[in-house]
C-alpha cells in the first residue's frame, strides 16, 4: 500500500487556481489513503485568507475555498493527520541542519519521514517547494511534484 | 484502521479540533455546504483575473516559509 502525503504547497492548488491542479485533482480520485499534518492545514487555511485580504479573491470564494478543506481534510476521517509535538519539533533541527530547511519544512520532513519509516509503507509527498522535495528524496521519500508531473504519468506510479 | 505511528493524532484528540473547527468557522461566518463546486470555485477565480501560471498560493507559501530568500525556494537560484 501507499500513502500520498500533503504539503500545504501541494494541498493549496486543489483550493486556489494554479498550475498543477489537474494532477491534485487526480491524486484525490485514486483512492489511495492520505495523510498530512494540521500545520499544513493551517498554512493552507491561512493563505485562502491572506487572498481573500489582498483582494485577490471574493467573499464567497474565500467562504468556499475554506469550506472544501475543512470538509477534505479536517473533517474526513479517512485523512490521517499528524500532530507535532515537542519532541518532533527537537528532532527535526538535524534535517532543517542537513538539508537547509526552515523550521516548518524540516518538522514536515520529519513527521512524514517517520510517518513512513514507521508504517512501512511507501510514501509519496506532494509537493512544489523544490527545497523540501529534494530533502524528502534524500530522506527516502518519493517526491511528487504536480506542477511537473503529467496527470497520465500517475498510471505509472506504484500506488 | 489508524495507521501506526506515534504522531498520528489520536480520534478523540480530532473530534475536538474538529468541533474546534466547526467553532472557528461559524465565527468566521463559514457555515452550511459549499455553494459551488471546486469546479466552479476554480473558474470564478479564472474569471477574477487569476492566472494559474502566476501560482499565487505557491508563491505566498514560499514568502511565508523563506521570507527574506523571497520566494525563491521554489526556484533553483
Amino acid at each position: 500500500m501507499s500513502y500520498i502525503l500533503w504539503d500545504s504547497s501541494g494541498l493549496g492548488k486543489r483550493y486556489v487556481k494554479e498550475n498543477g491542479e489537474e494532477v491534485v485533482n487526480a491524486l484525490f480520485s485514486l483512492n489511495v489513503p492520505m495523510a498530512s499534518i494540521l500545520m499544513v492545514y493551517l498554512e493552507v487555511a491561512s493563505i485562502i485568507r491572506r487572498h481573500r485580504n489582498h483582494g485577490l479573491i471574493d467573499e464567497t470564494q474565500f467562504t468556499n475555498a475554506r469550506t472544501y478543506p475543512r470538509n477534505e481534510i479536517l473533517l474526513n476521517s479517512d485523512v490521517t493527520l499528524l500532530e507535532m509535538d515537542e519532541t518532533a519539533m527537537m528532532a527535526s533541527i538535524p534535517l532543517g541542519d542537513r538539508h537547509n530547511l526552515n523550521a516548518t519544512d524540516a518538522i514536515i520532513l520529519y513527521l512524514f519521514r517517520e510517518f513512513a519509516r514507521e508504517t512501512g509503507e511507501h510514501c509519496y509527498i506532494v509537493s512544489s517547494d523544490l527545497r523540501l522535495l529534494r530533502a524528502a528524496n534524500a530522506e527516502g521519500l518519493t517526491p511528487l511534484n504536480p506542477e511537473t508531473t503529467a496527470v497520465a504519468d500517475l498510471a505509472h506510479y506504484a500506488w | 484502521m489508524l495507521p501506526k505511528s506515534r504522531f498520528v493524532i489520536p480520534p478523540e484528540k480530532m473530534e475536538i479540533l474538529r468541533q474546534i473547527a466547526r467553532e472557528v468557522d461559524k465565527a468566521a461566518g463559514i457555515v452550511g455546504p459549499p455553494t459551488m463546486t471546486l469546479e466552479e470555485l476554480k473558474e470564478s477565480m479564472a474569471r477574477r483575473g487569476i492566472n494559474p501560471a502566476d501560482r499565487i498560493f505557491q508563491r505566498e507559501l514560499m514568502r511565508m516559509r523563506y521570507g527574506d530568500d523571497g520566494y525563491g525556494d521554489d526556484e533553483e537560484k
